[in-house]
């Protein structure tokens, strides 16, 4: 049970550059499996995983803003329509938290997505609203983790999306997410 | 709250402003903030098979865990993978 942490930084070298925020959600860090392109294990895998630790923020100018942001189930796709420019199939090694593990994530990651593809409706498993000066990490723990499950696109959300909007800032957000695949 | 399901905070410019337990719904893996001294019917329930605390949406509608669901989800997609579906 490996861990890994994704933040939506392109520091990482992969992934779209960070965007900015509208009144509709924009999904910064997606985590799922996808029956066409999994991590550098290969395609086809499905593994399951936890989502334990999400810190949100933003790095815009400083102004006050009411940001919303929230966790919700998300299918990845056979194809992943609207996100393969941003899915990140060769750098999964780069996630890891521990050199020991092997590093190699099975599921996909997906860094600030250009597109809202396969948001599942009504599956918003975490949310929270702050001002925009302020930063806001939620720990879960242990056995209160927000699951996916090791499904392909076909029966079910295999995934899960952190997304930020908000009315009034226009800049960008960032987040930080701390996963274990199983 | 007792055996809490999570911890949230959140930092101004001042430090912290803010800080929650959360519970995490046993039926449906939603995570819920417990406000400081709320009545605990607004926070949704306690199932009494599971004995976990649930959200509002999942109370009164009976007892399915979530890694039940997720097993179930799981079953049918090997199913439906091994049909070549």
């Amino acid at each position: 049970m490996a861990n890994f942490g994704i933040t939506n930084s392109t520091a990482i070298g992969g992934g779209s550059v960070q965007q900015a925020l509208s009144a509709t959600y924009k999904s910064m860090v997606v985590v799922g499996n996808s029956t066409a392109t999994t991590a550098t294990n290969g395609a086809g895998l499905l593994r399951r995983g936890k989502l334990y630790d999400i810190l949100v923020g933003t790095n815009g100018t400083p102004a006050d803003n009411f940001l919303e942001f929230d966790v919700t189930r998300i299918t990845l796709g056979t194809t992943p329509a609207g996100i393969t420019t941003t899915l990140v199939t060769s750098l999964s090694s780069n996630f890891g938290l521990d050199p020991a593990d092997n590093g190699n994530m099975v599921n996909a990651i997906e860094i600030n997505s250009t597109a809202e593809v396969g948001i599942a409706a009504t599956t918003e498993v975490w949310y929270v609203g702050i001002n925009q000066r302020a930063s806001y990490r939620w720990v879960a723990a242990p056995g209160s983790e927000l699951v996916w499950p090791a499904v392909s696109s076909a029966t079910a959300a295999g995934g899960l999306s952190v997304r930020a909007r908000s009315a009034a800032y226009t800049g960008t957000a960032t987040v930080t997410t701390l996963i274990q695949e199983q | 709250m007792r055996k809490a399901g999570g911890y949230a905070f959140s930092f101004g410019p001042e430090g912290v402003c803010d800080e929650t337990d959360t519970f995490t719904c046993c039926h449906c893996n939603r995570v819920i903030s417990v406000k400081p001294k709320c009545d605990p019917a607004d926070l949704g329930g306690q199932c009494r098979l599971c004995d976990k605390p649930v959200c509002p949406k999942c109370v009164g509608k009976g007892c399915t865990p979530f890694e039940k669901k997720l097993e179930i989800m799981e079953a049918r997609d090997r199913a439906l993978r091994s049909y070549g579906v």
